[in-house]
């Protein structure tokens, strides 16, 4: 903390984080209130992602897994929405499982805002989607999936045997998946390695901010196909495939917490450089 | 048999097979060899849920001990945390996790705690960018520019009025980071084939226990 007798410049460094916290908290709140629309520019990767998903055919299954949590909910659910709802329009069946243990709920919350896409492209549970549940083991369980889906489940979410199911009869391992995403906060290599190295399958990911970094080498390496960065990703998506939705209203926020951190991490550096220039 | 052929031997030897195994199905496309890897995928994914339940256990002996104990404040927390523990238990096997009942103690605990801790770290990540980030060196100055462009650019309306800092911010992103990054993966994955090698042939037994417990 600065003290009355300290420069302007070491002031300058010294902001109480009172103020810093209220400036967040403006920042978050009036976008969101007063919600201004403001531009967004569409990623290559989002882009890449969107042009894949146009490749599917109606006798295409893609494979979502729902392995996001309550705390990524507010950009891994309009992102699964965006993406599902541009699948339902191909035609594509679908195909939901979770290998995080929140999976089962996240689906359900998701299928309250979706169930509407599903009723009118008369989507028919079991024929044209299905959510087989959770199943423990992670990255063991994504190998068993690539490998053969029944040795790691047996039934779907409500207890229906797979064998039951028209839509699973059709669907035993990777040569019958056309493409897989994950919506996780955990390990997305692992779908990478599991999925695309060893057996081909395209694959997308939809990460939070913080992971993408650590993923895009795959992307640039072409190993991941279609890349959604966090929330701003989840917006990109909503844009294209036009059905704005929870995700667009948040970019404003994005660009406003963003702006922010830039503003005060310029006025930090001005404080200390003019500090060691004055020799205060 | 000798507590030693039994704690440290066959484990050993089980590691061994698994590992010849899994490497041999990944390398040689024999059907028999297939059939057998996707069954041990199968007991990997058994004993991945026999292991939530041995977490659960641990869970609860652990912060038994904790209240038990009463040392400083931590043994409050423990029976909260207990007592969370098992309404969402009883709650979940009693009713069903896709009952309502289970939703509704989701939806008004775990949802609004959970979405609040991630959006949280925004206020401690502000402040402390704003306190550390500074031009104090060369490597330092580089390292503020570097992260000052990405924040801007991450900004979506930036983005879309100044286009050109979304070429720097895909120049940054696609040929810095992510040379730096291959040569992390790289050193990982080599890392990982090492100790791969060292758990297959026994040379590595910390997954065994400590020594004085084989």
């Amino acid at each position: 903390m600065a003290s009355k007798q300290d420069g302007v410049w070491i002031k300058l460094q010294h902001i109480p984080r009172e103020i810093l916290y209220l400036l967040i908290i403006i920042s978050m709140i009036v976008p969101l209130l007063r919600p201004m629309g403001l531009p967004i520019t569409i990623s290559p990767q989002t882009r890449s992602l969107f042009d894949s998903l146009n490749t599917l055919e109606p006798a295409d299954v893609m494979l979502e897994f729902v392995d996001w949590s309550a705390g990524s909910m507010s950009f891994h659910q309009p992102g699964c929405i965006a993406v599902s709802f541009q699948a339902v329009k191909r035609g594509a069946k679908l195909v939901f499982l979770s290998t995080s243990t929140e999976g089962p709920l996240m689906y359900e919350l998701m299928l309250e805002k979706f169930q509407s896409v599903f009723d009118e492209a008369d989507y028919v549970y079991g024929e044209d989607y299905v959510y087989l549940g959770y199943v423990a083991g992670e990255e063991t369980a994504r190998a068993a999936i690539a490998s053969d889906i029944r040795t790691a489940f047996s039934s779907d979410y409500y207890g229906t045997s797979l064998d039951e199911i028209p839509l699973m009869q059709r669907v035993h391992n990777y040569a019958d998946y056309s493409m897989i995403i994950s919506y996780t906060m955990g390990s997305p290599e692992s779908f990478v390695r599991q999925f695309n190295t060893q057996y081909g399958v395209i694959t997308h990911i939809h990460c939070g901010e913080m992971m993408t970094p650590t993923i895009l080498p795959f992307w640039a390496s072409g190993q991941i196909t279609g890349l959604l960065n966090g929330g701003v990703g989840a917006a990109e998506m909503e844009v294209l495939v036009k059905r704005p939705g929870d995700a667009v209203k948040l970019t404003d926020v994005y660009s406003f917490s963003n702006i922010l951190v830039f503003v005060f991490l310029i006025i930090g550096n001005i404080g200390f450089i003019m500090q060691r220039r004055k020799g205060e | 048999m000798s507590t030693k052929l039994v704690r440290k031997t066959v484990p050993l030897i089980i590691t061994f097979l698994v590992g010849l195994l899994m490497i041999g199905q990944w390398f040689l496309k024999i059907p028999s060899l297939n059939e057998l890897a996707t069954s041990v995928q199968q007991w990997g994914i058994i004993i991945a849920a026999f292991a939530m339940g041995l977490g659960s256990v641990n869970i609860i002996i652990r912060n038994v001990h904790r209240i038990q104990k009463r040392e400083g404040t931590d043994w409050l927390y423990a029976i909260w945390l207990l007592a969370i523990f098992f309404l969402f238990a009883i709650v979940g096997i009693g009713f069903g996790s896709a009952s309502s009942q289970y939703r509704y103690i989701f939806n008004t605990i775990l949802q609004p705690l959970s979405a609040t801790m991630y959006p949280a770290t925004l206020f401690f990540l502000v402040s402390a960018i704003y306190r550390t980030f500074k031009t104090r060196t060369v490597e330092g100055g580089l390292f503020v520019i570097v992260g000052a462009i990405i924040l801007v650019a991450n900004a979506p309306v930036m983005a879309a009025t100044f286009p050109f800092l979304v070429s720097v911010k895909s120049w940054i992103m696609d040929v810095e980071l992510t040379a730096a990054y291959r040569a992390i993966l790289l050193g990982i994955g080599l890392g990982a084939i090492m100790l791969g090698f060292r758990v297959i042939f026994g040379l590595e037994t910390t997954h065994l226990g400590r020594e004085e417990e084989t």
